[in-house]
């Protein structure tokens, strides 16, 4: 059976897949960028179901550095860095996992205008959305046989 | 019957010719319920005025064919005939009219009078309390009535925009995406038959949750009204709002009945979560076509031209305007009348510190716009504003920009944007401040596929 790695900050997408997706993926899951490469570095990982937005996670486990953030984008403006961030955390792991050679299939549950979603398949290969928890859309964009 | 209403052959014949004897007539068929009453009286009128003594005739057919008018003509009769052998019976007959007795007639002879529909007073009375009562229900009913809608509220306050983008996105995220939007293929399997336990209870608990699904919505309605000022009170303002409202308290009431796994209850269920994914859709709709500005060399060639038009501006001497034509059109979120009047005040600044240079020394303008990919996919548009006036150090420019743009970065603020003054770059410019917003996706994307749809 396929291994499909659920990385989010609460319980949602975990949930739903073990309910929804577990008839065809092996369901594991990673609060983290550094949770997420541990279990990735374990093996049986086919496929990637992202949560866009970390606004639960704790400061300190965000990807990104919040004060160069703070400088290139919003003119030391930390607090919209912050939140620039959370916001964002999904793309900004995916682009971390990319980096360390980790180039499976990677879905989010978001509806992305289109040309977002093409900068990112720019950027980052093999990434689909899909717009709300629809099991049958999920299951297509991760792959299931 | 005519001599019981005091309408006899004879008397048609009378001083004033046709007239009374047209009245008589008139009165006649409508004593006889005879067709034409009304023809009948307009040509009587067309001849001239009623004989006052007719009223009484009048009023005691209208009296037999149950007309309330009857109350007028005897009053009428009875204040304008004041020594008619008749005014005793014509006034016992209408204290009768008034207090609607039959009986009161049999001893003074007189014919007992059909009940009437009301008795005059009492009926306008009546009138006047419905009437008052049910502009009290209307007063009521506007007010709860759904009034504007967020939509029409979004196009009043287009400096509000960013704002509202983030509560809707908010609302989006975490209500409609995370708590509703996971629902529906368990819902869907309930009303199949074929959802587990293990699926009922998700679907049950997450549409209960903590806070439960109606507080949790209302929570994030209020927070529109507390942000963006009483105007936004969307909970009772917006129908589409209004009718989620009503489809949660709906699924309050169904979850016990889902629970145990009652497919009729789940179908109900379905529908009502279509309403909100409908309500999801509208709001994303809405998120596109907040305010956004497409920035172009149009754009910044109109600031420039509207400070190099000012009293001030014009006697500064340039050696070089450059616009950088080679940009793309690009969207970002701001309402272009703000950010004309940053970019004005960037190019004023401008223009004042190159006017300060010494003679001889170059005095060029530059303005250009790039755009750069992040790695979250997003896009940073950052407009510059460039002079060959001396470059600030460092530890000055910060508070120059608090002290001197006040202004423009309460603007900047509103719309999520930063601006920054950077050292010279590669051009030959000693100064740059740099406008940074993000690109608005939603609008471009809209107005491509406009005119794909008309080149179609």
């Amino acid at each position: 059976m396929k291994g499909l790695l659920v990385i989010e900050d609460g319980d949602e997408y975990v949930e739903f897949a073990r309910l929804f997706l577990a008839d065809d993926f092996q369901i594991s899951v990673a609060r983290s960028l550094d949770n997420a490469k541990a279990r990735l570095s374990d093996g049986n990982v086919d496929a990637l179901l992202i949560d866009l937005r970390f606004d639960r996670a704790p400061p300190e486990t965000l990807t990104g550095d919040v004060n160069e953030t703070a400088a290139t984008l919003f003119a030391g403006d930390l607090g919209r860095a912050r939140r620039y961030l959370e916001d964002h955390q999904g793309a900004l792991i995916l682009a971390a996992l990319r980096e360390a050679g980790y180039l499976q299939p990677a879905v989010f549950v978001h509806d992305f205008p289109p040309r977002r979603l093409r900068n990112l398949k720019t950027l980052y290969g093999r990434v689909d959305a899909v717009p709300t928890f629809d099991a049958a859309a999920l299951r297509r964009a991760l792959g299931a046989t | 019957m005519l001599a019981m209403l005091g309408v006899s052959a004879s008397a048609a014949t009378t001083p004033d010719g046709g007239v009374s004897a047209s009245y008589r007539q008139a009165i006649t068929l409508l004593a006889a319920g005879e067709p034409g009453v009304r023809q009948a009286f307009d040509d009587a009128r067309r001849l001239g005025p009623m004989d006052p003594a007719l009223y009484l005739p009048l009023a005691r057919a209208c009296r037999d064919r149950g007309l309330p008018r009857a109350v007028e003509f005897y009053e009428k009769y009875l204040a304008r005939v004041p020594n008619s052998a008749e005014r005793t019976e014509a006034f016992a007959e209408l204290r009768a009219l008034e207090s609607g007795s039959e009986f009161d007639n049999i001893d003074n002879g007189v014919q007992p009078a059909r009940p009437l529909v009301a008795p005059g007073r009492w009926v306008w009375l009546g009138f006047a309390v419905a009437l008052v009562a049910l502009l009290l229900l209307s007063v009521r009913m506007l007010r709860r009535w759904p009034r504007r809608s967020l939509r029409e509220l979004a196009a009043t306050a287009p400096e509000l925009h960013p704002a509202l983008a983030y509560l809707i996105g908010t609302l989006r995220h975490e209500l409609l995406k995370h708590r509703v939007g996971a629902t529906r293929a368990a819902a869907r399997a309930v009303v199949a038959g074929a959802a587990e336990a293990e699926q009922r209870r998700f679907l049950v608990e997450r549409l209960r949750g903590n806070p439960p699904l109606g507080v949790a919505f209302r929570a994030h309605l209020a927070q529109f009204p507390r942000t963006l000022g009483p105007r936004f009170d969307i909970a009772n303002s917006d129908p589409e709002m209004h009718r989620a409202c009503r489809e949660i308290a709906v699924i309050e009431r169904l979850l016990p009945r889902v629970e145990r796994g009652e497919p009729a209850a789940a179908q109900r269920l379905v529908t009502a979560l279509d309403v909100l994914f409908a309500l999801d859709t509208t709001l994303a709709q809405l998120l596109s076509e907040l305010a956004v500005t497409t920035v172009d060399h149009a754009l910044l060639d109109e600031a420039v031209q509207t400070v190099r038009d000012e009293f001030a501006s014009r006697s500064v001497v340039l050696d070089e305007v450059v616009i950088d034509a080679a940009i793309e059109s690009v969207a970002v979120e701001i309402f272009r009348a703000d950010l004309l009047l940053v970019l004005r005040n960037l190019v004023r600044n401008a223009l004042a510190a190159l006017d300060k240079l010494p003679a001889g020394a170059p005095r060029r303008l530059g303005l250009d716009v790039t755009v750069e990919l992040l790695p979250t996919g997003v896009e940073m548009v950052r407009l510059r504003v460039k002079d060959t006036s001396q470059a600030l150090p460092p530890t000055e420019r910060r508070i120059r920009l608090d002290r001197g743009l006040g202004l423009v970065m309460a603007a900047l603020d509103r719309y999520d944007g930063s601006l920054e003054v950077i050292e010279a770059d590669a051009d030959g410019y000693h100064k740059a401040v740099v406008l940074r917003f993000f690109r608005a996706f939603g609008r471009e994307e809209a107005d491509e596929a406009v005119s794909v749809g008309r080149a179609a």
